[in-house]
């Protein structure tokens, strides 16, 4: 026997699968799929070797003991996981048989613990929604275990598999009437909203509350509820909406996130000094897939001098990087700073710096414009400073007078060098005077004012500016606020004597 | 659509992992190398990607 004879033998429908088999060609047990750390999947198979609940020893138990009713509702575990519903099915009716009160023993199902007759009578329920070694598919089954378990550790469980079913085979009208009222009872249950959703791709029926159902499962998975209603606006005939929800942008973010999740994974294990190989592999796929960008090189470099491999951090992120193109100003600043800070490669650093100018002057994104701010900084510490206030001095601000942001940078920036106060205060003067967008940000207008004043020593004004931004916090960064009035309150103090 | 192809793996277990021997080749060979030794025969079900 070989080939798909041994599929078709063992009833294997579907890969990864590992089958237990002793001499005589039995089945002791088997697993499933595979799932990582290979630690805990080793124990899987450690705990088969032991002997532990396999299909074989539950097998053997039930022949010994047939009403204890822990061993019938693993053993038809073993059967649902095996897809021969009837045979667990068959053993979900002896437990309810062997125990209708649900007196006789304790399981467990994910983190609920519960009698085996309340998990029983939840999985033939659940057999009926999907039309598993049961006859009559429904959804009758699951309601009367809602009846009679009104508080059931299962309740959320029952809603999912309900939704299954009514989502696909019930009437329009009961299906209607379940989801109103599931979606009541579980606002933030996800999967509920993509049963309804996704239903509606294949029935073409209710599309207009699919495709806000669809929306409200941003929170659970953007990706999910975009391609879902992507789907939804084909079905409606309007790709232009298709592609507005789910076209070449949202391709573009779902890189940028990942590229941005794994340098935090990185990061993070770089930190803990552990699963370094794996840390190292993930930044440079996020090189991969994103080349121009410095995060994960930095990241990746810095990891390199910190293990005394200098000169692959030269070879990931040295001169070679900046003549990339398609390299972002931003990018370009984030290769200066690194460098400057290392000491080394700093004429490469001073060039990334004046590219970055360059390329910042012809785009008004802020992101990009945030590089003129990083660019003087490095002038500074080049020590270049009339360099700096040349790309990033009044002359720059002049024609940039419409942004809060830019403006607040700016005098946040000069006030720390204690350099350019006047221009400093005019442009923080003006970015108070200016409608915020982000209401959070409005503080932050303020306090950067009181920053100036402070540089400029002009204390009270320092003061009234601190006790502004507290008040039109509205509570967001209210800490900081206080500690900036308590520091300014101990100059004046200090002053007075 | 791309054919995945099933490929079966076999594997004599002893009670312990580090004891063990991969083989080639039918199953009912496997099988009675099995009974011989006394061990647990591992089949491993999976389809390459590529």
């Amino acid at each position: 026997m070989i080939g798909e004879a041994v599929y078709r033998k063992y009833g294997v429908s579907g890969t990864p699968f590992l089958l237990f088999l002793d001499g005589n060609g039995k089945e002791v047990d088997w697993i499933r799929g595979y799932s990582a750390p290979p630690e805990k999947f080793h124990e899987k198979v450690l705990r088969v070797l032991r002997g532990e609940d396999t299909f074989k020893v539950l097998t053997a138990s039930y022949a010994a003991n047939p009403k204890d009713v822990q061993i019938l509702t693993k053993l038809a575990a073993k059967y649902y996981d095996r897809t021969e519903y009837e045979k667990a099915v068959g053993l979900y009716k002896e437990v309810i048989a062997a125990d209708p009160d649900g007196k006789m023993g304790m399981t467990e199902y994910g983190k609920a613990r519960v009698s085996c007759t309340e998990l029983v009578e939840f999985l033939l329920g659940r057999a009926a929604c999907y039309g598993q070694g049961i006859a009559k598919r429904g959804g009758e089954p699951l309601e009367r275990f809602l009846e009679k378990y009104p508080a059931s550790k299962l309740k959320k469980e029952a809603y999912t598999s309900l939704s299954s079913f009514y989502s696909s085979w019930a009437k329009k009208e009961d299906k209607e009437k379940f989801f109103d009222k599931a979606f009541a009872l579980y606002p933030d249950d996800p999967w509920l909203r993509y049963s309804y959703a996704i239903d509606a791709v294949y029935s073409k029926e209710n599309l207009d509350r699919a495709i806000e159902v669809a929306e409200e499962m941003k929170s659970f998975s953007s990706s999910t509820a975009a391609n879902t209603r992507a789907q939804l606006y084909a079905v409606k005939g309007d790709l232009t909406q298709a592609e507005a929800v789910y076209g070449r942008e949202f391709g573009d973010s779902l890189v940028t996130g990942l590229v941005s999740a794994l340098q935090s994974y990185a990061s993070f294990w770089i930190r803990q000094k552990t699963n370094l190989d794996s840390a190292e592999k993930m930044l440079k796929t996020g090189i991969q897939l994103d080349p121009v960008g410095a995060g994960c090189r930095q990241t990746l470099a810095d990891f390199y001098f910190t293990v005394g491999k200098p000169e692959k951090a030269l070879e990931i992120f040295g001169p070679e990087f900046i003549k990339t193109p398609g390299v972002r100003a931003y990018d370009l600043t984030w290769y200066a700073r690194f460098w400057v800070q290392k000491k080394q490669n700093t004429e490469s650093a001073l060039e990334a710096v004046e590219m970055a100018v360059k390329s910042a002057a012809g785009t008004a994104d802020i992101i990009d414009q945030m590089a003129f701010r990083s660019a003087a900084e490095m002038f500074f510490q080049l020590g270049k400073p009339d360099r700096a206030l040349q790309i990033f001095g009044p002359s720059y601000i002049q024609g940039r007078t419409y942004d809060p942001i830019l403006l607040s940078e700016y005098a946040r920036f000069w006030a720390q060098k204690k350099t350019n106060l006047e221009s400093a205060l005019a442009a923080s003067e003006a970015a108070v005077k200016l409608k915020e967008l982000i209401p959070l940000n409005r503080g932050s207008h303020w306090i950067t004012l009181s920053s100036v004043y402070l540089a400029l020593g002009r204390l009270e004004d320092a003061r009234r500016a601190a006790e502004k931004a507290l008040e039109v916090s509205g509570g967001f960064n209210e800490d900081y606020y206080k500690s900036q009035l308590k520091n300014i309150q101990e100059e004046i103090d200090k002053k007075k004597k | 659509m791309k054919k995945a192809f099933a490929i079966v793996c076999f594997l004599l277990l002893s009670s312990l992992l580090s004891a063990q021997t991969w083989l080639t080749g039918p199953v009912d060979d496997a099988l009675a190398k099995a009974k011989a030794q006394g061990k647990l025969l591992l089949l491993d079900f999976f389809a390459p990607s590529g």
